[in-house]
């Protein structure tokens, strides 16, 4: 393992960044920004952050997309006192376990911070985060040497002594990325764990390379690391889908939680695996109401998301709404955004898979942009994980993609019922309208938004377009709920950038902390969750 | 079949017998919902004539317009920085020769390109069902492995 660090040490210089401003601070590279105002209040502190907390973050690096998860520990006065992740990249090239020696972080009374991580090969990790809540954030890698978006939540350091007996019960999961080929994978299912280290009784849907593998069937093992699990919950995983072995690094959360980076390099997918919760329904009787989806993934063109809302009942979909950026069969730019019903709709249904194991089925046609297809798998009555398999006006997948499916409660939505604090986190593609470069950008921030839905707050973000990485910056906006909100809702911000930027959204109100927004705008492809934070 | 190309194809390729396969445009194209389709590809000669990263009729990315003997075509190829990764950077007035499928894109045509080939050097930027490689960055250079593609774990 040396050896990798002495390369990941000598390559990490030469990535993404190059000409990049050392300080970062309120700006870098070709993007200067006004500064954020200060916050004035709030509930967090550098106290906030004490504890074990697991960590999840893909992005670019100098060698294309890379994963990275581990476990940091905070010790409530801005120190990091140690951790592990695990990293696949391709400028190492491989999956590399590195020990985290040291760091620091910063929060504001808003939640927004800084979390710095120095590794045992003198790497430093530099991260922008927002608190969502006193136990959990949001991340944006800000260091000018890669970007990248995830999130963190605090680890039950009890439970690690127990792995990996104590992972029992149900469990459905979620892991998307690349495929030993390049190509984007996804994989949603559920396991048993037999609490002692086995999975039985396993079911998964792949997408993978636009190919939809209808269900297939699941065992494996789960092994404690005897180095890092007793203070990381660490641990080894290998799942043989239908023949074919994919080991996995994990970190456990707790025993309801473990989140997973797939190791059989040059593939890298990540993803958690939740356990199954409340009374799965076994028929569409049991699954009803209005439900918020967002995806992410691939499509023809490149990157491709879409988040959307429809009801459920019976057996039979309705209300159905979706918006799809980088959809190039619409529109005269680049990015095109559909909102759908681009035609009318038809056709459009669900059903619940009788064994219990979850997993379902929605499909809906378009007259104009063709057949919608998702396959999901219950976390909870309420909750899902969700596949797009959708085949357009062909036969296969013109996507691969996944994401999350939550019931709408709340409902009906105003824009005075939105005011308050939230944290955010988007992430995307764009081409630079100064340079005309085109790469990955990453946002974290944090905003308050008045009762008459104007937006103030500061974010921080990495654009590689503008090779630019900007701190503290500013920025303004409008939320406006349409009718009662259930449906398709706009975003606006304005960054206080130089040059100036607007980003359009399509927003979908899940509840009264949670809204899903997917880009409309044509030179930018984004898609994130914007979460209330006090 | 792996995925970055390194093929040793002598220069004559790019000469007289691909001046046999259609124009791009020539044909209707199906729109991107369509799906990709190996039966429906086509090779491209001609000289690169401007390589348009903020195109605004292509998709998002990197679109390289090649002149061929057929008239000017609007290539998508991905992103110009990952074909820069895999050793092989386009320029006004460099020879090519593009595998790939013509679709419509809203009211216009784009050419979405699956591998590139300038001399010897030919890189994949989408796999044979047209997924977009170029995520990759430098991952698959070391990679040992050769798979089929379309549903490999």
């Amino acid at each position: 393992m040396s050896g990798s660090i002495m390369k990941y040490m000598t390559l990490f210089a030469a990535i993404v960044l190059a000409c990049f401003t050392s300080a970062c601070g309120g700006g870098g590279g070709t993007i200067s920004s006004a500064p954020a105002p200060t916050p004035t209040s709030g509930p967090y502190s550098a106290s906030t952050l004490n504890g074990t907390y697991a960590f999840v973050m893909s992005g670019q690096d100098g060698g294309g997309f890379f994963g990275r998860i581990g476990s940091f520990a905070a010790n409530g006065a801005g120190g990091i006192t140690g951790g592990v992740l695990d990293l696949s990249s391709g400028i190492v090239p491989g999956v590399a376990t590195v020990t985290i020696t040291s760091g620091t972080y910063s929060i504001g009374t808003n939640g927004l911070g800084t979390v710095s991580l120095i590794d045992s090969a003198g790497e430093t990790v530099g991260l922008s985060i927002v608190m969502t809540s006193t136990t959990a954030g949001l991340i944006t890698e800000t260091d000018g040497n890669a970007t990248a978006s995830g999130n963190f939540t605090v680890q039950d350091t009890t439970t690690f002594a127990g792995l990996p007996n104590n992972l029992t019960g149900p469990y459905v999961f979620d892991i998307s990325g690349l495929d030993p080929n390049g190509a984007a994978e996804s994989l949603v299912g559920q396991f048993t764990a037999n609490g002692a280290g086995g999975v039985t009784a396993g079911v998964v849907d792949v997408n993978d390379d636009f190919t939809a593998s209808g269900q297939l069937p699941v065992t494996g093992t789960f092994t404690a690391d005897t180095t890092y699990g007793p203070s990381y919950g660490r641990g080894t995983a290998a799942f043989i889908i239908n023949g074919t072995t994919v080991n996995f690094s994990f970190y456990t959360v707790g025993v309801g939680r473990i989140r997973m980076l797939r190791t059989n390099y040059p593939a890298t997918s990540l993803g958690d695996a939740v356990a199954q919760t409340g009374t799965i329904p076994t028929a569409t009787s049991g699954l009803s109401g209005g439900f918020v989806f967002i995806l992410a993934g691939s499509n023809l063109v490149g990157e491709d998301v879409r988040a959307g809302r429809v009801s459920l009942s019976g057996g039979t979909a309705s209300n159905v709404e979706l918006d799809d950026d980088n959809d190039s069969a619409s529109g005269s730019g680049n990015s095109n955004h559909s909102a759908i019903p681009e035609g009318t709709i038809s056709a459009a249904s669900y059903t619940i898979d009788p064994s219990g194991d979850g997993r379902g089925t929605l499909t809906f046609t378009d007259s104009s942009a063709g057949v919608f297809s998702f396959i999901f798998y219950l976390i909870s009555p309420t909750q899902a994980v969700i596949q797009d398999v959708s085949t357009g006006n062909t036969t296969g997948p013109i996507v691969t993609s996944d994401g999350s499916m939550q019931m709408q409660t709340g409902n009906p939505f105003a824009t005075t019922g939105e005011a308050g604090n939230w944290g955010f986190n988007w992430s995307g593609e764009s081409v630079n309208n100064s340079t005309g470069s085109f790469g990955e950008e990453d946002f974290v921030g944090q905003y308050t938004q008045t009762s008459a839905g104007s937006i103030s707050g500061g974010v921080d973000f990495t654009e590689l377009s503008a090779n630019s990485v900007v701190t503290g910056g500013a920025f303004s906006g409008t939320m406006t709920v349409a009718g009662d909100g259930t449906l398709r809702n706009t975003y606006s911000i304005t960054l206080a950038t130089s040059p100036a930027a607007t980003l359009n959204f399509a927003a979908y109100l899940v509840d009264a902390n949670t809204i899903f927004v997917v880009g409309v705008d044509t030179h930018r492809t984004i898609t994130g969750s914007i979460l209330r934070n006090y | 079949m792996r995925r970055i190309i390194r093929m040793s194809i002598g220069a004559a390729c790019l000469g007289g017998a691909f001046l046999l396969t259609m124009s791009a445009s020539a044909q209707q194209a199906p729109s991107i919902r369509s799906g990709y389709s190996l039966a429906r590809e086509v090779n491209l000669v001609g000289t690169v004539s401007n390589i348009v990263e903020d195109s605004k009729t292509g998709p998002l990315g990197t679109n390289v317009m090649v002149q061929t003997g057929s008239g000017l075509v609007d290539v998508h190829v991905g992103s110009a920085s990952y074909l820069k990764l895999n050793h092989l950077e386009l320029a006004a007035g460099d020879s090519v020769r593009i595998i790939g499928e013509n679709f419509t894109s809203g009211p216009n045509t784009v050419f979405l390109a699956r591998i590139v080939q300038k001399g010897t050097t030919a890189v994949a930027v989408r796999s044979a069902k047209g997924m977009p490689l170029w995520h990759n960055g430098t991952r698959l250079q070391s990679a040992t492995t050769t798979r089929s593609q379309g549903g490999a774990l």
